[in-house]
């Protein structure tokens, strides 16, 4: 499968929501078409050390825990954080080489862990050309993700730099990869009807009951995908099977203001609003 | 080619080809991630005795598979086989044939030796 993208002049690939979405189904499929049909949890650890042939590496990587999770796109030495003798030391992997803080491996941090794996997986997928592409330059030879760039993945803040867009695609695909779109929303919308909900997406703000179910529904969609609420919470309303009432009036009056404008202004800027609403 | 790979990377090709993730092996070890990972990768010795019999008995090796396991484990330690100490403590006639051996014996003799035991059978 071939997906066309442009990159900026850093290596950094343009992609659209579609396409994460498109790129991680194809991987998926490949690794077990039955993940795209069966609501269950995606065998991330199967997908990175079997199919993709990445090794693993558990270490502590900082003293106050701050870096969770890195990739490295290349032989040689990372520096990580010794807790026995309470000094930093240089660790050799090798190229391809996923390296996860042992603190995610406690019993109720698995769907951070989880999260976290398939952020890193989705550095390798995405950007390792990059990386490639930069290797004269620089002397970096991996990526290394702050804890609060895996925690920070809504949608609320659009990402500016660099490592920000870097970090945006390695968590919308994490998210992609562990919460499939096609059973995800398949599953949802099964509880949906169960439920009495007509329409394919819930409004939260409306009605006492709605919202009470739209608070029991990630964490019953976290267990069956072995995740955390927060993380099913973010893709329902993604793939916008919830919206929430002030942004759906929000939505309603930037369509508002698109459409005056197109009236009063022609065809000037038309594309440039459209390109922001569908990414917000 | 298998007799270039060091104890940890032979132990590691073993798991993976059977698609067991590196946690999942620590797991049905008992032991840590970050040890298990630590000896695949050299940055610790090979574990004792108790280890690797529980490694042979879930990655299922082989007679042939087990002995390589062992003489690695031995190597990357600076040491003996581990699977040999024991034996060779437990009857003084083992320790008096291995003495005169280390004296008079040739590598035919042993090669001899080794054929007669193979048809005594057994495994």
């Amino acid at each position: 499968m071939t997906i066309y993208y442009r990159t900026n002049k850093n290596g950094l690939p343009y992609l659209r929501k579609a396409d994460i979405e498109a790129i991680s189904k194809h991987y998926i499929s490949k690794f077990n078409a039955n993940l795209l049909k069966e609501a269950q949890p995606t065998p991330i650890e199967e997908l990175i050390e079997n199919y993709f042939k990445l090794e693993m590496d558990y270490l502590d990587i900082t003293k106050n825990k701050n870096i969770l999770g890195l990739t490295t796109f290349d032989d040689g030495y990372i520096i990580v954080y010794n807790l026995e003798n309470h000094k930093y030391k240089n660790v050799y992997e090798v190229k391809g080489t996923i390296v996860v803080d042992n603190l995610l491996l406690k019993n109720e941090q698995e769907g951070r862990f989880r999260f976290t794996l398939g952020h890193e997986l989705s550095h390798w997928i995405l950007h390792r050309t990059m990386f490639e592409l930069n290797k004269q330059k620089s002397d970096v030879t991996a990526v290394k993700c702050l804890s609060r760039s895996l925690d920070n993945f809504s949608a609320d803040k659009r990402p500016v730099t660099s490592i920000e867009k870097m970090e945006w695609q390695a968590n919308y695909m994490s998210a992609c990869l562990l919460l499939p779109m096609q059973t995800f929303t398949k599953i949802t919308k099964k509880m949906f009807k169960e439920a009495g909900i007509k329409s394919d997406s819930l409004v939260v703000g409306e009605d006492n009951d709605l919202d009470m179910f739209s608070e029991y529904l990630p964490i019953k969609l976290a267990d069956i995908f072995n995740v955390s609420a927060r993380a099913a919470s973010v893709r329902l309303r993604e793939l916008k099977l919830i919206t929430h009432i002030k942004h759906a009036e929000a939505m309603l009056i930037m369509f508002v203001i698109v459409h005056l404008s197109t009236i009063f202004l022609g065809n000037l800027g038309i594309f440039d609003l459209l390109g922001n609403f569908v990414f917000s | 080619m298998k007799d270039e790979l060091n104890f940890g990377e032979y132990i590691a090709a073993k798991r993976k080809s059977q698609g067991i993730t590196l946690r999942g092996m620590a797991e049905l070890l008992g032991i840590a991630p970050a040890y298990l990972s630590d000896i695949e990768k050299s940055r610790r010795y090979p574990p004792d005795i108790d280890k690797l019999l529980h490694i042979i008995e879930i990655l299922k090796l082989t007679e042939d598979e087990k002995n390589e396991m062992f003489d690695l484990a031995g190597k990357g330690k600076n040491t003996i086989s581990p699977d040999l100490p024991e034996y060779i403590m437990s009857s003084e006639a083992v320790r008096i044939a291995l003495r005169k051996a280390k004296k008079v014996a040739t590598e035919k003799d042993w090669e001899e030796f080794i054929k007669k035991l193979n048809e005594k059978g057994g495994k």
